[in-house]
């Protein structure tokens, strides 16, 4: 798992739950290190073990902690050039829906090695769409719930969410997840200004 | 099919950088995203509006001609407001007949800054136009940047606490200063232990660095810490605590005669010539030499003080010796 992923969840449980909770989490998974560093590739395992051990400690779902995890990455004001990342998938949300096919693509070619969930999408009517993801790890439907949600507020769109089946084939997970656009301009969206380099 | 008649439209939304001049240089069309970079291009001529910086020529018509399907790079001459000033872009111009020509722009390595410049987005390039992924990459380029910076960060901030909790001289291997203190700190908290304290100083060592050089004298510290090693049991401490400066500390010892006998040995040892590059450096030593049972409280730092003395002594008294410090006569240890 990149280091990316699991600073993620690192710095999600940190700010939302508080440092003793992470502590808590590291000490029951029986993890050494306290601190994931980003640039670095830890073993599947030892995230599953960390993910597990934090739900464990807040006494919920992995899927419930993914979701609030993808809203998170989405909202978490530091992380504000990772959200405006997002933005570059598509300039609607039904155009960011299109391009989910190319997000694990995207990421890669950001930084080579940063593998995301795998996400097809399939759309039988307009602004009905289900999205099948696989990956290593546990919540990749949640997790995508989450992101979308919090950019359906980003986009000012009104969109409903469901994890509809999450199973394990093969030690890869298997999530379909429906996305519902119930109105693409809900409200204004939040400005994007290009060029924003050093 | 030689010749393709399409509506402005299309051309607009697939060049939205274009614009048609005719063959006096009068701009008759601009596509929207070059309108907005340079408003009121329209009607005016092509020479006020656009400076060609490479290759070197003024923008008339005949230069332009002389370079179709060529890359060149432009400047936005200032309108009135002067907002368009800095802006640079690339353009390939094509005649297109009836003495007019197409000249289309797109940006270069500028391309952030003039994003920002002009206020553009998504829709003001073509769907195809990889700008925005180049713009995704610079974007993203700094984010990892900025995140790798960090990472240095910490790993500066993990080596020098690395290097405060270091216990060893890094040349001879042997404790500093600082495991030093803590050790002996260890040995006055139980106070049970009797232990022996040796200060030794090298004799004719600057000259040695003086004569030969750094390199010399480094080599010469190694081999100090050898022979220093060589003297004592493995539960005794050798500690190297100034440039040339030792500190041995031997436990459980009460036996002045030994430590006499053992200093005369590391002074004869330090006198064995070392060679260095086909250079012979000769150094000796001076010796302070002190024992915990003769003091009521052995502290570390009296410890030290009193070796220190005996060492200076030593010095006094022509070098190359080792003397015990005195024991103090009103003590009732």
């Amino acid at each position: 798992m990149h280091g990316m992923i699991c600073k993620a969840l690192e710095g999600y449980v940190r700010t939302t739950h508080g440092d003793g909770i992470w502590d808590q989490a590291c000490r029951d998974a029986g993890i050494k290190t306290r601190s994931f560093e980003t640039v670095h590739e830890y073993p599947d395992e030892k995230f599953d073990r960390v993910l597990m051990s934090v739900a464990g400690t807040l006494g919920r779902r992995i899927a419930v902690l993914m979701e609030d995890m993808g809203m998170w990455v989405v909202t978490h004001p530091p992380l504000a050039p990772v959200r405006r990342l997002f933005r570059f998938s598509g300039e609607t949300f039904s155009a960011f829906m299109v391009s989910l096919d190319e997000i694990n693509d995207r990421a890669q070619m950001a930084l080579p090695g940063l593998e995301l969930p795998i996400y097809r999408v399939r759309s039988d009517e307009p602004g009905a769409y289900v999205v099948r993801s696989t990956w290593v790890s546990e919540g990749g439907g949640p997790l995508l719930c989450g992101v979308l949600q919090a950019l359906a507020d980003e986009y000012g769109a009104l969109v409903l969410l469901e994890v509809l089946s999450s199973q394990r084939i093969d030690g890869i997970w298997h999530d379909e997840t429906q996305v519902q656009v119930v109105q693409e301009d809900f409200q204004a969206p939040s400005s994007f200004q290009l060029g924003q380099v050093t | 099919m030689n010749e393709l008649s399409v509506g402005t439209h299309v051309i607009d939304a697939g060049l939205p950088m274009h614009m048609v001049c005719d063959a006096a240089g009068t701009v008759l069309h601009a596509g929207p995203t070059l309108e907005r970079i340079r408003p009121g291009l329209v009607g005016q001529n092509m020479e006020t509006a656009f400076r060609i910086v490479l290759p070197c020529m003024p923008a008339t018509m005949s230069n332009l001609l002389d370079h179709q399907g060529e890359r060149m790079f432009l400047e936005v001459v200032a309108d009135q407001d002067g907002a368009a000033e800095q802006t640079k872009l690339r353009g390939v111009c094509f005649a297109i007949g009836g003495g007019m020509v197409l000249l289309n722009f797109f940006f270069g390595t500028d391309v952030a800054r003039a994003v920002i410049r002009h206020g553009l987005t998504a829709r003001h390039f073509a769907p195809f136009d990889p700008t925005m992924e180049l713009l995704f990459l610079m974007e993203a380029r700094d984010v990892i940047l900025k995140e790798f910076k960090q990472v240095s960060g910490r790993l500066d901030e993990a080596r020098k606490s690395a290097e405060k909790q270091a216990v060893t001289d890094a040349l001879t291997g042997l404790l500093n200063r600082r495991a030093l203190d803590e050790q002996l700190q260890n040995l006055a908290d139980r106070r049970s232990k009797t232990y022996a304290l040796m200060h030794l100083d090298l004799d004719f060592f600057k000259s040695v660095n003086d004569t030969y050089g750094h390199a010399a004298g480094d080599c010469v510290l190694e081999k100090v810490g050898i022979i220093l090693r060589e003297q004592v049991r493995s539960d005794d401490l050798v500690a190297r605590v100034g440039g040339d400066e030792f500190v041995l500390v031997f436990n459980n010892c009460d036996d002045v005669g030994l430590m006499q006998r053992i200093a005369q040995r590391i002074i004869a040892r330090l006198e064995e010539p070392i060679s260095f590059e086909g250079n012979t450096c000769r150094i000796s030593g001076s010796i302070g030499i002190t024992l915990s049972s003769y003091y009521a409280d052995p502290s570390p730092t009296r410890m030290m003080a009193e070796a220190d003395a005996a060492l200076y002594a030593s010095k006094k008294n022509g070098r190359s010796r080792a003397t015990v410090a005195a024991r103090p006569a009103s003590e009732d240890v």
